[in-house]
């Protein structure tokens, strides 16, 4: 995984759950338009739609250049929180990762 | 000056689950309408086909059908917008008898995709979303479950209404033996039906079927007169339009058609709407003018839509209950209308002069309205 960057905070202009995805995605994919503000529009995938409403604010983030939204919620946050102190491991792998792409690109590439 | 444009022939196959090559299918549909047109041989002859390459591996697809016709020496084009290409070759048939170059065209219009698995033919019906919005696996009926959300949230409609659509659409498929479903359904088996792309289940979509349908256009005087033809298109990315409840291309779509007409939406009698998913039909009924806006879904529970009704709307059934062979419907809409306006479809028979087509292609980005006036 490459690095997580938090995009921000947006709003659930509309969203389903495709229980007949198409090929190369599982079945049932969330699927969401998100606006932030500013108005730029995202589609977003997300975990979960439970308590879900056109309007609610969600938070979004990228993983892999694929937008997820997340709940905002006191219990959501926790939630969040939780995952991604469990993703701790693979976010210290990115940023050495990259640390080191970087350092490597400054190497022999350098102009 | 244009010329007038009339219909001298309709044709068109059983629409269903076909055995038949593609190119059979719409020779069909061809000789039935230029046995009604007592032609032979057309000027020209305009071809629909939203995507044999894919669905059949065929290409060069125009002369293909010319040729399989025995009119391997007419003039032939090709025309595809989507799924509403049926509707566009319609208008390119229009254009040259209107303009003069033609005298008599032949417009034939087929797919032909049961054949392949369900995922496979949504996949690529799905390559004429925008490319951002589908790496994110959105699917026609993906991006209609959020336009019918947006709909349900604003309180446009409601899912009772949304249900009677596909109720009424279903009856009147019942009676038309061109149809997909023969069977009808009720408001509870549509409300209850396995969820396809939340909120829209199973029974609010058309199914994939194979079909073809053809018309003969002239400039000799008939029956039936194209009153007009209007086109409306929009964005291609569904997440950067002002609305999700209405569609721009719509509006567009009826606004040159009427125009062209010289009337507006009071003197439609009865209408043949996109109905791929149940609320595009409450969602067009308003973007045309035919009901007031926020009164789709009212006239719809109250049967003002129903064949006995005040409009009509989709007798054929629909694309709901006659089917969707992609770039036949624009065409099996306008012979339904054709067939209604000379009064040969028995127990669906609707009265009226004035029949209005509306096809959408892609997700409302190429949209096209036809009205037809029995003179």
């Amino acid at each position: 995984m490459t690095p997580t960057t938090v995009a921000g905070v947006g709003e659930i202009v509309s969203f389903t759950v495709l229980h007949a995805a198409p090929e190369g995605f599982r079945s049932p994919l969330n699927i969401a338009v998100v606006e932030l503000e500013g108005g730029a529009r995202f589609v977003c995938h997300g975990a979960e739609t439970r308590g879900l409403k056109i309007g609610s604010s969600v938070a979004i983030e990228a993983i892999d250049d694929v937008y997820y939204f997340s709940h905002l919620g006191a219990l959501e946050r926790a939630r969040l929180f939780w995952r991604r102190a469990g993703h701790a491991g693979d976010r210290a792998n990115a940023i050495a990762r990259s640390l080191a792409k970087r350092v490597w690109n400054r190497g022999p590439h350098a102009s | 000056m244009p010329r007038s444009v009339y219909v001298a022939g309709a044709g068109m196959t059983r629409v269903g689950r076909r055995s038949e090559p593609l190119q059979e299918l719409m020779a069909d549909a061809a000789h039935g309408a230029l046995a009604e047109a007592g032609i032979e041989r057309p000027g020209m002859l305009v071809v629909a086909a939203m995507n044999p390459e894919e669905f059949l591996g065929d290409g060069n697809f125009a002369s293909n059908v010319a040729t399989y016709l025995g009119l391997a020496d007419t003039p032939t084009i090709r025309v595809e917008t989507a799924t509403s290409s049926g509707a566009a070759a319609f208008y390119a048939a229009f254009a040259q008898v209107a303009s003069g170059l033609y005298d008599s065209v032949l417009v034939v219009g087929g797919e032909k995709m049961t054949h392949l698995a369900t995922p496979k033919v949504s996949e690529i019906i799905g390559r004429s979303i925008d490319p951002y919005e589908r790496s994110y696996g959105a699917t026609m009926p993906a991006l209609a479950g959020l336009i019918t959300r947006a709909l349900l949230a604003r309180k446009l409609v409601t899912p009772r209404e949304i249900a009677q659509v596909a109720v009424k659409n279903h009856a009147n498929a019942a009676l038309n033996p061109y149809a997909h479903f023969q069977q009808a359904v009720t408001a509870e088996e549509v409300m209850e039906s396995r969820m396809v792309a939340e909120p829209l289940r199973l029974l609010h979509c058309c199914p994939i079927s194979d079909g073809a349908a053809a018309l003969v256009v002239t400039a000799e005087r008939t029956p039936v007169r194209v009153a007009g033809v209007g086109q409306g298109t929009d964005t291609l990315a569904v997440r950067h339009r002002d609305s999700l409840t209405s569609f721009k291309a719509n509006r567009m779509a009826a606004r040159a058609a009427f125009q062209m007409a010289g009337f507006g939406p009071e003197r439609v009698d009865f209408a043949e709407l996109h109905d791929a998913f149940a609320p595009f039909e409450l969602i067009s009924l308003e973007d045309i003018g035919l009901v007031p806006p926020g009164k789709a879904g009212r006239v719809t529970l109250d049967g003002e839509t129903a064949r006995d009704g005040r409009l009509p709307i989709n007798p054929s059934g629909g694309l709901k209950g006659r089917g969707h062979p992609l770039a036949a419907t624009g065409i099996a809409q306008l012979v339904e209308c054709v067939w209604q306006l000379t009064r040969r479809v028995g127990a669906r028979q609707v009265p009226g002069r004035v029949a209005l087509a509306h096809s959408i292609g892609g997700l409302a980005t190429n949209n096209w309205i036809t009205i037809l006036e029995a003179v």
